[in-house]
């Protein structure tokens, strides 16, 4: 399943790609390009077991002690 | 993005855009978190935070008719300045994003905790999810807001139908005595709640398609009314007939409590009514996410961001989120902390901000808007 996905986000990049550079969309293209490989970076860690960090962790980080304060008020 | 000058949303659909919103996931989860903190009392613990739901309509809609023509990303560098509103835009953006992601993965661990998929891969379903909601995301506000109204009124329907049939088996006097918990107890339970409720704040995502402030306060109001009522009413019905313990050991209460009915079938209508608002609220958070990012790199249209962000958000709801515990375990330990800060807190500053600057004649929110609605919606429009 994880191959099938790499090979929508790459059909997905062509279409995405050829539409952006056709009308000279340069800024869409960044960011088209920027999430498409972000994504396939991702994709690319699942199917090989790395574990990169997400933006869950980050989450996490910067909240779980904000959680734990707040559920201390309650103790 | 919008058909913003045609197309306007009015208080009923409001209503039908944030109870599907906020009650997809605050009916499902609220009742095992609030039943293991506050036991029998749990049911207050839903009352004790709608003064919080109310306080967060007034602050989005008094903030979202300071700048009624600019999406909530565009007006932040008008109160904080360039640099530190868009810097509190992609905050929100990602804010937004790890919101979508753990939805979809709590919609896929609910289709397969109810049994109702078993064999298929777990990124397939995901997969068909989000593209049903990448084509509602594609086809914009109208498209998305007209479906929501029809999909809210299937829902009450057959959740209202499972409720009716639950009712004769509840036993109330397991909610005896009433507020034994003390309210220590009661204020842990309603954490989860607060979060939820919290969700209200999308009112300002959507604002500048809304028909007037007065809507957008009616609708916050009622909502926030609805999903007081339908939230305590379902712990109610668990824990009087599932037990104290029943209710908190179980992720998805309201599935395990048509178990005890000798009808059969009221569990594939109330999996259905739950398939159709999972694709609401992910929709509706995908769609914050594609706009935020559009208004933010200040794009005219979001039509190329679809595809790309909603591949994004199925990667990492898969790369984020491997097991059902893990999900769980991060959102009760995640949660509360991030609504307090960005559903609470940061628009609360953000309105102050606002209003000296507007008061000191500071606030210049005449610019003209940067984003513009897609060519399909324009059709569509122009259809009608």
């Amino acid at each position: 399943m994880l191959y099938i996905t790499a090979a929508l986000i790459v059909v997905i990049a062509i279409i995405e790609f050829f539409h952006l550079i056709k009308n000279r969309q340069w800024g869409e293209l960044v960011v088209v390009g920027g999430l498409l490989l972000i994504s396939m970076v991702y994709n690319i860690s699942l199917i090989q077991d790395w574990q990169l960090p997400t933006i869950k962790d980050g989450m996490e980080l910067v909240f779980a002690p904000v959680t734990t304060y707040l559920e201390g008020l309650f103790k | 993005m919008n058909n913003n000058d045609t197309y306007k949303i009015g208080a009923y659909t409001i209503v039908a855009i944030l109870v599907t919103f906020i009650g997809t996931t605050a009916v499902l989860f609220t009742p095992s978190t609030a039943a293991a903190a506050a036991k029998q009392d749990a049911w207050l613990a839903s009352f004790a935070v709608l003064p919080l739901a109310i306080y967060v309509v007034y602050v989005s809609s008094w903030l979202g008719s300071l700048f009624p023509d600019k999406g909530f990303v565009e007006y932040l560098p008008l109160i904080l300045g360039k640099f530190l509103g868009k810097l509190l835009g992609l905050g929100y953006i990602l804010f937004f994003f790890w919101f979508t992601i753990t939805v979809i993965s709590e919609s896929t661990i609910l289709f397969y905790g109810v049994a109702l998929f078993r064999l298929t891969p777990m990124l397939a379903v995901a997969l068909l999810g989000i593209i049903a909601s990448s084509y509602a995301v594609f086809s914009g506000i109208e498209s998305i807001s007209r479906s929501i109204w029809y999909l809210w009124i299937i829902t009450v329907v057959l959740f209202a139908l499972a409720v009716l049939q639950i009712m004769p088996l509840a036993k109330l006097s397991a909610l005896l005595p009433i507020g034994e918990s003390g309210w220590k107890a009661i204020g842990e339970g309603s954490l989860l709640s607060m979060a939820f409720r919290g969700e209200l704040l999308y009112l300002l995502i959507i604002y500048p398609f809304l028909r007037s402030r007065r809507d957008a306060l009616a609708g916050g109001l009622v909502t926030a009314i609805i999903l007081t009522i339908f939230i305590s009413l379902t712990i109610v019905l668990c824990i009087s007939i599932m037990g104290i313990e029943g209710t908190s050991r179980n992720r998805f209460s309201i599935f395990s409590l048509v178990d005890y009915l000798e009808t059969t079938g009221i569990k594939i209508y109330l999996t259905t009514v739950w398939i159709l608002v999972f694709w609401g609220k992910i929709t509706l958070s995908q769609f914050a996410v594609t706009l935020g990012l559009t208004q933010l790199c200040g794009f005219k249209s979001n039509r190329a961001l679809v595809l790309p962000v909603a591949m994004l958000m199925l990667i990492m709801s898969q790369a984020s989120y491997p097991s059902s515990v893990e999900l769980f375990t991060h959102v009760g330990d995640t949660f509360p902390g991030v609504a307090l800060t960005f559903e609470y807190l940061i628009p609360t500053l953000l309105l102050l901000t606002a209003v000296i600057k507007k008061k000191m004649g500071m606030l210049d929110n005449n610019q003209p808007r940067q984003t513009q609605e897609p060519e399909a919606n324009q059709a569509q429009i122009s259809r009608t």
